[in-house]
């Protein structure tokens, strides 16, 4: 193509993980304008809903602030939150994207006192534990919100409980009269870091979660075992509030297998293993046995591994599990055969952690842009093309954090590439 | 409005499982299915054909059936006895999906100057009462709902495995937890109790040839059934509701147990519940165990 | 009936792990087996089997052929199907244990041909052969006395209670068996079934062994 033709130089990151964040700051470093777009109030994504990484068990928060100083100083960043992509026109380096904005009943002035979360009665299931508790419906997404700012749910709006939050606001932050609406930007490069959800344990139907009692998933464990969690860190069964010392915890669950997901997550084994970190540090006398096909702890994560292999507390049984049952005390019961022995076997726990594995997220984002995918739903990374279309993270394959941040600076080179060519043409 | 269907009853519904004939005759017209029979059919060969002479001649049993469905037409073939299903299903997938296997069935047809070309559809009445007439049509007719009475619905295995939740066999319920008892059921206006045993298996299999696996077996689902206090167990299946029923005296003496629970057909609860008479249309005259709080509710 | 199945000289005979690849019917999806143990955890009779549709796959692939013939595992299948359906590899279990118990029979183990389920599922062919139809009275008796005349009469008096209260309900068929019309097609059909059965077992037992 001839000049003439102005070609943006801002890329697009879509979703506000670690990936898209990642890619974000290292584009923004490198000189070029960013714009991040985020679906739901606050950026951190899954990553702020973990309590602590492995192997280091270090705890992720720091690394998110850290991010979220390098957004704050750079000036060639712009955050949307709130915001998703609608359609998306044009060609490498030259692209027009619509995006669709969600009322947050919130303006920027907002001083996160909590003052509106006081005056609120009514109360909604907290997304960020999963649902397991409830925040009010003036709420701020959690501690480590980015921006730091409350958002009101819209089950309220129209409601004399709204104008008591708004009269409860000092400094005039609520505006009850936000609207929906939508904006055009040119790009000439989109991320895509749209990440993951967990798969829906209650499709795996002969484990029961959602019927018996105490059978929860990977991620809800995850923030039973956070000091924002719902429990305060408290590892207990949601049934009864006790503490869940016997702990079972079922791998491959939904993973490696034809009617679910067809391939390995790769995170589920690792994350087991730090679970039952957890809960040894919680517990001197939990015991804890890891159901597992085979434990795919790649290279350096081995070692980690081996460490809870020697803990005598943890006990692993070679078997895929065939049910998961209420026991006559009530307990959940794992049923199966351990391939190693044949014994055929039935085991009562205080608690069932189901390892259940990652897809794609809900195809909302993007789902009017023709994006190229695999056969699971993940976004094809496009190697050997310039291509303006580029995947970070867990959109494009199950990955762990570390690894998500890899990708999402490779990206972050791919779209300056992308760029570059479609300055050249 | 009324859809055809061809019809294959199986051999249970000439003897153990008249009952499920005669209830699913009776609530058929009301439920708009037009069930027409296949001429002259045989026995399916159902779990054991195979091992006297071999996949082949125990398909070719089916083969002759689905020749003689398909005489009638491209309607679809249902039938309403889990073997029955399962072999008859199984079959004609695999004269789908197999050149040579459908080559070598129609050489056996041609013997009698019969073909088959696999283009047919082979149903479950209970898939077909789910997808085509629909729990809300089952709903409407009801006149007379079964308030009060608690039933533990019990799919059993061969229902619902395994074909329930694939493409051919209509997708139509779950393998391990299936829903359509319970709305059957809850659409009578019965009670539908919890059942956590919904599809366990009764060995109906090996009961003839190895009783003391399946007493076990079954002893489990009575025993539940009991816990849950149900009036009655419900299932779709012929082989599971004789094996429940003629077994509990067995069961009672071998464990020292006291069960009387009647076993029942979801049929003979639609009937009851479509207030045609409940010992003729619903048949519950032929319960070996009683079924006494079903019949007094339809005979006020 | 003729054993087409070749003889195995190794402890350890991997063309009987082909073979069944080849010719039982969803053998070939046995190599998609991880043993993970899903199959035999999820079995009604699991514990009552000597190895377990796992072991049992483990022991195909490594060629134990004569174990796995006389394995009582193929006769404790209930074919309630949750194996097959919870299998993660999509091997049809149910399916397997059926074809292996009929390739038993016909390789002509004592295990398998005296097998109940084998002098069970001969009495039912009988009848299905000879009226289309199963006659459960029929069917039953002739597998009672398939152990003997003392076993049948003891096996018999033992359900006559059961019987004659399925006579009172009309749930037994009593008088002359019922037939289907045209048996003379459906034995032609059946015999001819037999022989191209036998044609194609004969074929198979010829290409492993090339």
């Amino acid at each position: 193509m001839s000049n003439g033709k102005l070609s943006s130089r801002t890329i697009l990151v879509v979703g506000g993980g670690i990936a898209g964040i990642s890619a974000t700051v290292e584009a923004a470093e490198a000189g070029y304008e960013v714009v991040l777009v985020e679906s739901s109030p606050t950026l951190g994504g899954r990553v702020a809903q973990l309590n602590r990484y492995f192997p280091k068990l270090c705890q992720p928060t720091c690394g998110l602030e850290i991010n979220y100083q390098r957004i704050k100083k750079n000036r060639a960043i712009k955050v949307y939150t709130m915001t998703s992509v609608g359609k998306v026109e044009g060609e490498t380096g030259n692209f027009t994207v619509s995006l669709n904005t969600r009322p947050r009943f919130v303006k920027a002035n907002c001083t996160a006192c909590g003052d509106c979360a006081g005056a609120a009665e009514s109360e909604i299931d907290n997304p960020f534990n999963y649902g397991m508790d409830k925040t009010k419906a003036a709420y701020l997404p959690h501690a480590m919100a980015f921006p730091l700012r409350y958002v009101i749910d819209p089950s309220v709006i129209g409601s004399p409980e709204a104008e008591k939050i708004k009269a409860s606001c000092t400094v005039d932050a609520v505006d009850l009269e936000d609207k929906e609406g939508s904006f055009e930007i040119g790009v000439g490069a989109i991320i895509w870091a749209t990440g993951w959800q967990p798969y829906g344990a209650e499709k795996i139907t002969q484990y029961g979660y959602g019927e018996v009692a105490d059978v929860i998933n990977n991620v809800e464990m995850e923030r039973l075992a956070a000091m924002n969690g719902p429990t305060a860190g408290r590892i207990v069964r949601p049934s009864d509030g006790k503490e869940a010392k016997r702990v079972a915890f079922i791998q491959c669950a939904g993973s490696r297998d034809e009617k679910h997901l067809p391939y390995c997550s790769r995170i589920c084994c690792l994350g087991s293993l730090k679970h039952a970190a957890y809960l040894r540090e919680q517990y001197a006398d939990a015991e804890i046995d890891i159901y597992y096909i085979d434990i795919r702890a790649h290279d350096k994560l081995e070692g980690f591994y081996q460490k809870l292999k020697n803990d005598p507390q943890v006990n692993f049984i070679k078997s895929k599990p065939g049910s998961i049952v209420r026991g006559e005390s009530g307990d959940p019961t794992v049923k199966g055969e351990n391939t190693i022995t044949r014994e055929i076997y039935a085991n009562s726990y205080d608690l069932v952690v189901l390892a259940t594995g990652m897809e794609p997220s809900a195809r909302g984002e993007g789902s009017s842009v023709n994006l190229q995918r695999d056969e699971y739903g993940f976004v094809v990374p496009c190697v050997f093309e310039p291509d303006g279309m580029i995947a970070a993270g867990v959109a494009s394959g199950p990955l762990d954090v570390s690894m998500s941040v890899q990708s999402a600076t490779a990206a972050a080179l791919r779209a300056i590439q992308a760029i570059a060519q479609g300055e050249g043409k | 409005m009324s859809k055809s269907y061809t019809y294959y009853p199986g051999c249970t519904s000439r003897s153990s499982s008249m009952h499920l004939e005669k209830s699913l005759r009776a609530i058929a017209p009301k439920l708009g299915m037009e069930l027409n029979e296949i001429e002259d059919w045989n026995c399916c060969g159902t779990s054991v054909g195979h091992i006297a002479e071999g996949r082949l001649p125990n398909a070719a049993l089916s083969a002759r059936n689905l020749a003689l469905a398909k005489d009638r037409g491209e309607d679809d073939v249902v039938t309403a006895c889990a073997a029955c299903f399962i072999h008859t299903h199984d079959a004609n997938e695999q004269i789908r999906e197999d050149e040579g296997f459908k080559a070598d069935l129609n050489e056996a047809l041609a013997e009698a100057g019969q073909a088959y070309d696999g283009s047919l559809l082979v149903r479950h009445v209970c898939e077909v009462m789910v997808k085509d007439v629909g729990v809300d049509a089952i709903k409407a007719q009801v006149t007379n709902p079964l308030t009060g009475l608690k039933v533990a619905g019990w799919t059993g295995c061969q229902t619902v495995r395994p074909f329930a939740a694939t493409e051919r066999g209509g997708m139509f319920d779950d393998f391990d937890d299936p829903k359509f008892m319970r709305d059957f059921i809850e659409a009578c206006g019965a009670e539908a109790v919890e059942f956590a045993n919904n599809t366990s298996c009764c060995g109906g299999s090996v009961a003839v040839i190895s009783p003391q696996k399946s007493l076990q077996l079954m002893k489990t689902i009575l025993d539940e059934a009991k816990e849950r206090e149900a009036d009655c167990v419900a299932t779709p299946c012929p082989l599971c509701q004789q094996n429940l029923e003629m077994y509990q005296d067995l069961i009672n003496k071998e464990f020292g147990t006291d069960f009387q629970i009647p076993v029942v057909f979801y049929s003979q609860l639609m009937a009851v519940a479509f207030g045609l008479n409940p010992l003729t249309d619903a048949a519950l005259n032929q319960q070996m165990i009683p079924a006494t709080k079903l019949v007094e509710m339809g005979t006020k | 009936m003729t054993a087409h199945l070749p003889e195995t000289k190794r402890k350890y005979d991997l063309t009987f792990a082909r073979w069944v690849s080849r010719n039982v019917h969803g053998g070939d999806k046995l190599n998609m087996c991880m043993q993970c143990g899903v199959c035999s955890g999820s079995c009604p009779l699991g514990e009552q089997m000597d190895y377990g549709p796992r072991r049992l796959f483990m022991m195909i692939r490594a060629g134990m052929k004569d174990e796995v013939m006389k394995s009582d595992t193929i006769w404790n299948c209930v074919a309630c199907y949750r194996s097959e359906v919870r299998c993660p590899r999509g091997v049809p279990v149910t399916h397997i244990l059926d074809s292996l118990s009929v390739v038993a029979v016909r390789e002509g183990y004592a295990e398998a041909k005296n097998a109940e389920t084998t002098r069970f599922a001969k009495a039912f062919w009988w009848s299905a052969k000879k009226f289309g139809l199963t006659d459960e009275r029929l069917v039953t008796a002739l597998y009672y006395f398939s152990g003997g005349i003392g076993e049948g009469i003891r096996k018999g008096m033992a359900n006559q209670k059961i019987a004659l209260r399925m006579i009172g309900k009309k749930r037994m068929h009593v008088g002359m068996p019922r037939k289907i019309k045209r048996r003379g097609e459906l034995k032609k059909i059946l015999a001819k079934a037999v022989e191209i059965e036998n044609r194609n077992d004969a074929a198979a037992g010829e290409e492993v062994k090339s």
